[in-house]
């Protein structure tokens, strides 16, 4: 076991990133879909700070400015994903993204 | 003390009689241990136990088996036989190894590391909880839990600020908003095995798989231009100042942004409420 | 006449090749087109292409016949040489037609005779839906006839020969729906084959007998010893040539064998005398062979029972095939191989002594027949007797005469009873006819003039030819033995006495008295009361216009007057007489038979001073006739014995005339009574056939089980050897030694009787059982099995084949559309409306990018190694 690098917190970042996928990807209620958005998010957000710390130069704080924003668009994009889901609960009367294939063929 | 349910008396009985074979399981090897105890006795001791255990048990397994008399000893000694060559592995061959490399191991580890590790797993198993769980509760209360591990991640990481700001706002903020959602999609109440289904997860699970795999293969053999020293820094007054100066219009921007959604929130969600009101206020 | 004149050189005629050609492509139109044309057109189409071929060959034949008459005649002999066969070391055959004074009247004959008989049945067949099958079959016969006729060689004529077997078989059972027909079909086709094996034997045993080696001074044959090798071989023999020019060496060109052996410098003719094969000699047997091929075609004993049976064919057919043509085959080759009969006193003999027991046998059983085609039809076996008679004793003219003048009359008999046929609905029984003088009148007077004819009045045509036949029997000198002549004659005039009789019988009870009949048969489909609907009812076309197109054999047909002739199935009780198509023919030619005895045959003792214009006509064919001897009593022996002739026709009209004019006279009743047993024989035709079908056809459709043939095989084997004189059989010497001839005596004198003739019996036997068996065995598991494998094989070929086509074919077309179904159906399941599903796609491609392309490129690299790029 080599000491704690970078490449360890690009693994944890990778694993967000990939759950978050899955999450995505195969969740029927929408909210869950935009639990998994925010683990996307937040795998990026620890990508950035994994890098600032690591390979940037020291006393910059670049990549935790770009993180910061990151959050903040993440929470201004929650709000939205919700106010969506409640119109779509409105309109088909359930949050199950299997029932909104109106894009089929 | 009033008179107890013969089902509860059954039950309670049970219970004890488990409790006592555990316990004389222990006792048994504490004996054989410490107190020199013959292996012949250790073992007719531990056959009692396991007989105890196994009708103590019975009752609490999914399948209640149905033992009595020849059988309970026969199936008592099919289990103690298990159990014996599970414990003489772990013990004579398993054991020794795993104490060896762990002793190897041991000497290894750096708490530092072992605190990385453990707010890792945190983070990972709270999103594997999120993506994995099938009540959409335990996906938000597992979220949470990721958002905690990834908040102790930019502690190990020297950003200070930005860990406060992701418990301020994913936690106190998105979490709280996701719950509201939840609550307002009425989901709860219904069957908690349908709320949160998965579509397609195996598929999912393979491509997340390839995900990590190809991620990992690059952060690890990826030629990392890694500054040979870290610093760590209290950052918060310079990401202040550096906000008003050298990242002003992205702060601006930003503002606006969440000025937009706040108002796109609104539209969005009110217009469909209003219809409702309307019939609510008549 | 000088040794030059018996060599016959031949003139080139480029044409003759029209006169069979004609006919066969009618035949052929017919056969491909007929059955559409006849639907489109109506039967006017088929019988202007059938009657216009006969009419064309007809006119071809005649420009010969006038050539011929034109040349000289040592000059008459026309050759058509077309291509070369078939040629194989000495056996060299040609496509080629030949025409010489023989021919030419057979031709002359089978040409015009045939020509009416199809304007005959343009009305006898008019009613007839397989109308243009008919005419497609007769004018292939024809066709046959001419090549038979016309062949210069033996191969030719054989394919003729052959060619009007099948032809017949096909006319005979043109009804083939009925199964009685159709057996007299093939019992007619079986009989002919019978005889057609004899012939081939005799032909290639003549074929070999005429190879040899050749002296080189003299150029005289030397006998050959043993068979050689000579005979078979695979380049041409250069050809050798005797000093008069004639080429020698084995031939099967009539002309060519005729010079052999007519020509006394060749030595051919003295060489075949003393030559023997395996203890026969050579001649005799040939000639027999020959011989045993013209029974079985001129329905002579034992072969003629195909004849009456042959009645089932419409009678048009009866008429050509049956009385003119085809059965007159059998006389014309013999005529033709006169040379050849000439030298064995032998075979003369077997052909006369044959043709004079058929003649009386079949008038024998003529008598009591009731069937007015079955009198007729022994009556043609009786003639026929007759003609061997005459070729048999060496007057070949004199039968070759009366085929001539058979050939008319006896069409005419034929043509006029299909007529009364016609006029009594179909009813062919004489004693439901009668009294039909008043309803058909025409039909009466030619019936009896041709009545006339056959029974040998004088002035009508069969005195001249009969009286000729039996004056030369008489006088024969050239037969095995000096009383055969005259026994066969008296033989021959008691059939002559009963020729007349039956005849006559026929003519009375038809035409003379009430009208017996009832009136026919009803017409079957419309089951209308014959009284009251009026004759002529549902006549499809007008007809009856009288036309006077068919006057003579050279005029143009004019096909509509003969469209239709509706009275085969007129209702109505009365008879009537027949359309004038057909009355026509009959009385053309009832007037041949008339006149033609007088033109040809006027004999020379009334006063011509030389010899009957046909014998003249026919000398040049016939170089035998001046060798074979005849007694010359003198002249008024000659008119003693027409008077004779006379005198027998005479008694057997008038015992006609008392026993059944009017069907008054108990008598013949009575006599019925009185010899019941007599009568039942005669009337069952000596249970002949019951005979054959026990002997010979139960050995061979059962496999070799008949269980009286060897006693049958053993007495004909006894009667022939006991008649041609044969010698054992030296098989032994020619086993042991290599050679054949010499006669080795075994035993001699009567103990040779005892001993070799039941062995010869035995041998024929055992091999008449064994080829019997052995055909049926063969037929039984090799043929049919070899059918009934074809069968299989096309249907297993066809099952293949559709399912090839169900599933391969229809598989492929269909599986194609399939795809492109179930592939799009398949894509669409892509667009699941699922943003998510999209998503994924998304992810998964941009993974898979990254992989290929920074993690992996030898990945895509090695995949466009693959592919064949860079």
């Amino acid at each position: 076991m080599t000491s704690i690098g970078l490449p360890h917190f690009l693994i944890v970042g990778a694993a967000l990133f990939a759950l978050g996928m899955v999450t995505v990807v195969t969740r029927r209620n929408a909210v869950g879909i935009l639990m998994g958005v925010e683990l996307i998010l937040n795998a990026a957000n620890v990508n950035f700070i994994a890098f600032n710390h690591y390979v940037a130069a020291p006393g910059s704080f670049t990549g935790q400015v770009f993180s910061i924003f990151v959050i903040v668009l993440a929470a201004a994009e929650a709000a939205i994903g919700l106010a969506i889901v409640l119109a779509i609960y409105q309109t088909f009367h359930t949050i199950d993204v299997e029932e909104t294939d109106l894009l089929r063929e | 003390m009033p008179e107890l349910n013969p089902k509860l008396r059954a039950y309670l009985v049970r219970l004890g009689v488990l409790a006592l074979g555990l316990l004389g399981m222990i006792g048994a090897a504490v004996l054989h241990k410490f107190a020199h105890l013959g292996l012949a006795p250790t073992l007719l001791l531990e056959y009692f136990a396991v007989i105890c255990v196994v009708w103590g048990l019975n009752p609490f397994l999914f399948r209640r088996l149905p033992l009595g008399g020849a059988s309970l000893l026969l199936f008592s000694a099919a289990v103690f036989g298990v159990l014996f060559f599970i414990a003489y592995f772990l013990l004579s061959v398993a054991g020794p190894f795993l104490l060896d490399s762990a002793g190897r191991f041991v000497g290894l580890v750096h708490l530092g590391d072992l605190v990385f590790y453990v707010i890792a797993l945190v983070a990972i198993a709270g999103a594997a909880g999120t993506a994995f769980s099938r009540n959409i509760i335990y996906s938000a209360w597992s979220l949470l839990f990721a958002f905690l591990g990834v908040a102790g991640i930019y502690v190990l990481l020297g950003a200070d600020f930005p860990a406060m700001a992701q418990v301020l706002i994913y936690v106190g903020g998105v979490l709280v908003l996701i719950l509201f959602a939840i609550m307002l999609t009425k989901q709860i109440g219904e069957d908690p095995k349908l709320t949160n289904a998965h579509l397609g997860l195996p598929v999912g699970a393979g491509l997340a798989l390839v995900t990590i795999g190809t991620l990992t293969y690059m952060a690890v053999m990826a030629p990392w231009d890694v500054t040979p020293t870290q610093s760590y820094q209290p950052v918060s007054a310079s990401l202040g100042i550096a906000f008003l100066t050298d990242y002003l219009l992205p702060f601006e921007v930003a503002s606006v942004v969440l000025l937009a959604a706040l108002v796109g929130a609104v539209i969005i969600a009110r217009k469909e409420i209003k219809e409702t009101s309307d019939t609510v206020l008549q | 006449m000088e040794h030059s004149e018996n060599i016959a050189r031949a003139v080139e005629v480029g044409w003759l090749w029209l006169i069979p050609l004609f006919p066969l492509v009618g035949s052929a139109l017919n056969l491909a087109f007929g059955w559409k044309l006849q639907k489109r057109y109506g039967k006017r189409a088929v019988h202007f292409i059938a009657v216009g071929a006969m009419l064309l060959s007809c006119v071809v034949a005649e420009l010969a016949f006038w050539k011929m008459v034109a040349a000289s005649p040592a000059d008459r002999f026309f050759e058509n040489h077309l291509w070369t066969m078939w040629q194989s070391g000495s056996l060299h055959v040609d496509l080629s037609f030949g025409l010489d004074p023989l021919g030419m009247m057979m031709t002359m004959i089978v040409t015009h005779v045939a020509t009416l008989i199809h304007i005959y049945s343009i009305g006898y067949m008019a009613d007839e839906p397989d109308y243009w099958r008919f005419f497609m079959w007769l004018n292939l016969f024809v066709f046959s006839m001419l090549l038979l006729v016309m062949g210069s060689n033996f191969l030719v004529m054989f394919f003729g020969w052959e060619g009007v077997g099948l032809c017949s078989y096909g006319l005979i059972a043109f009804w083939y729906t009925d199964v009685e027909k159709a057996k007299a079909g093939m019992k007619a086709f079986v009989v002919n084959r019978f005889g057609d094996f004899g012939f081939v034997i005799g032909l290639f045993i003549l074929f070999w007998s005429l190879s040899g080696v050749w002296a080189k001074d003299t150029n005289h044959y030397i006998p050959e010893r043993g068979l050689s090798g000579r005979v078979m071989g695979t380049e041409a023999e250069p050809p050798r040539v005797a000093p008069s020019g004639i080429r020698l060496g084995p031939t099967v060109e009539f002309r060519e064998l005729r010079n052999q052996i007519s020509d006394e410098s060749t030595g051919m003719a003295e060489r075949l005398k003393e030559m023997d094969f395996w203890g026969f000699p050579v001649l005799a047997l040939v000639c027999i062979l020959f011989f045993v091929g013209a029974t079985g075609k001129s329905a002579q004993i034992p072969l003629y029972v195909w004849l009456p049976d042959a009645m089932a064919g419409p009678t048009p057919v009866s008429a050509l095939i049956h009385a003119a043509t085809m059965v007159t085959a059998g006389v014309y080759m013999v005529a033709r191989l006169n040379f050849l009969f000439a030298l064995s006193p032998a075979a003369m003999t077997v052909v006369a002594v044959v043709g004079v027991l058929t003649a009386i046998f079949a008038a024998s059983i003529g008598f009591f027949q009731y069937d007015i085609k079955k009198v007729l039809a022994y009556s043609t076996v009786s003639q026929l007797g007759f003609m061997f008679i005459g070729v048999g004793v060496g007057a070949y003219w004199a039968g070759v005469f009366h085929l001539m003048t058979h050939a008319f009359f006896k069409a005419c008999l034929f043509l006029g009873s299909g007529s009364v046929i016609l006029a009594c609905h179909h009813e062919q029984d004489m004693r439901k006819m009668g009294g039909l003088r008043e309803y058909t009148p025409i039909t009466r007077w030619t019936y009896l003039a041709a009545c006339w004819a056959i029974a040998g009045f004088p002035w009508a045509a069969g005195f001249y030819s009969k009286d000729e036949i039996l004056w030369k029997a008489w006088t024969a000198e050239g037969l095995s033995a000096d009383w055969i002549g005259p026994a066969v004659y008296i033989v021959g005039a008691i059939a002559a006495l009963g020729t007349s009789f039956y005849m006559f019988r026929s003519y009375y009870m038809t035409f003379t008295g009430a009208y017996r009949g009832a009136g026919g048969h009803h017409d079957k489909e419309r089951q209308e009361d014959p009284h009251t609907v009026p004759a002529h009812a549902h006549a499809d076309d007008a007809l009856h216009a009288p036309t006077h197109a068919a006057a003579a054999h050279d005029v143009k047909l004019v096909p509509d007057a003969h469209a239709v002739a509706h009275d085969a199935h007129a209702h109505g009780g009365t008879p009537h007489e027949s359309p004038n198509s057909m009355t026509w023919v009959l009385a053309i030619l009832a007037f041949a038979a008339v006149v033609a005895g007088v033109i040809f045959g006027w004999p020379a003792s009334w006063g011509t001073g030389h010899e009957p214009l046909l014998e003249r006509w026919l000398a040049p064919s016939l170089p035998a006739a001046e060798h074979v001897k005849f007694a010359e009593p003198g002249r008024a022996t000659e008119y003693e014995f027409q008077f004779i002739g006379f005198a027998i026709a005479a008694v057997g009209w008038f015992a006609a005339r008392v026993l059944y004019v009017d069907a008054k006279s108990p008598i013949p009743a009575r006599l019925k009574a009185m010899f019941p047993r007599v009568w039942s024989v005669v009337f069952n035709k000596y249970y002949v056939d019951e005979l054959y079908d026990a002997t010979v056809v139960r050995a061979a459709i059962g496999g070799g089980k008949g269980y009286v043939f060897p006693a049958i095989a053993a007495l004909a084997a006894a009667i022939i050897a006991i008649a041609t004189d044969a010698h054992a059989f030296d098989v032994p010497s020619y086993l042991v030694h290599g050679t054949i001839s010499s006669r080795l005596w075994l035993y001699s004198g009567v103990s040779r009787l005892l001993v070799i003739v039941p062995v010869t019996a035995f041998a024929y036997a055992a091999a008449y059982y064994g080829t019997a068996a052995a055909c049926y065995f063969i037929d039984q598991k090799g043929i049919d099995a070899l059918v009934n494998f074809m069968g299989w094989l096309g249907r297993a070929v066809a099952y293949f084949d559709a399912a090839i086509d169900k599933y391969v074919v229809d598989g492929a077309v269909n599986g194609l559309a399939d795809l492109t179904i179930g592939g799009g159906r398949a894509l669409r399941r892509v667009q699941t409306g699922h943003i998510q599903a999209y998503l994924f796609g998304a992810l998964g491609g941009g993974i898979a990018l990254v992989i290929l392309l920074y993690i992996e490129p030898n990945i895509v690299t090695a995949i466009g190694q693959l592919l064949g790029l860079r």
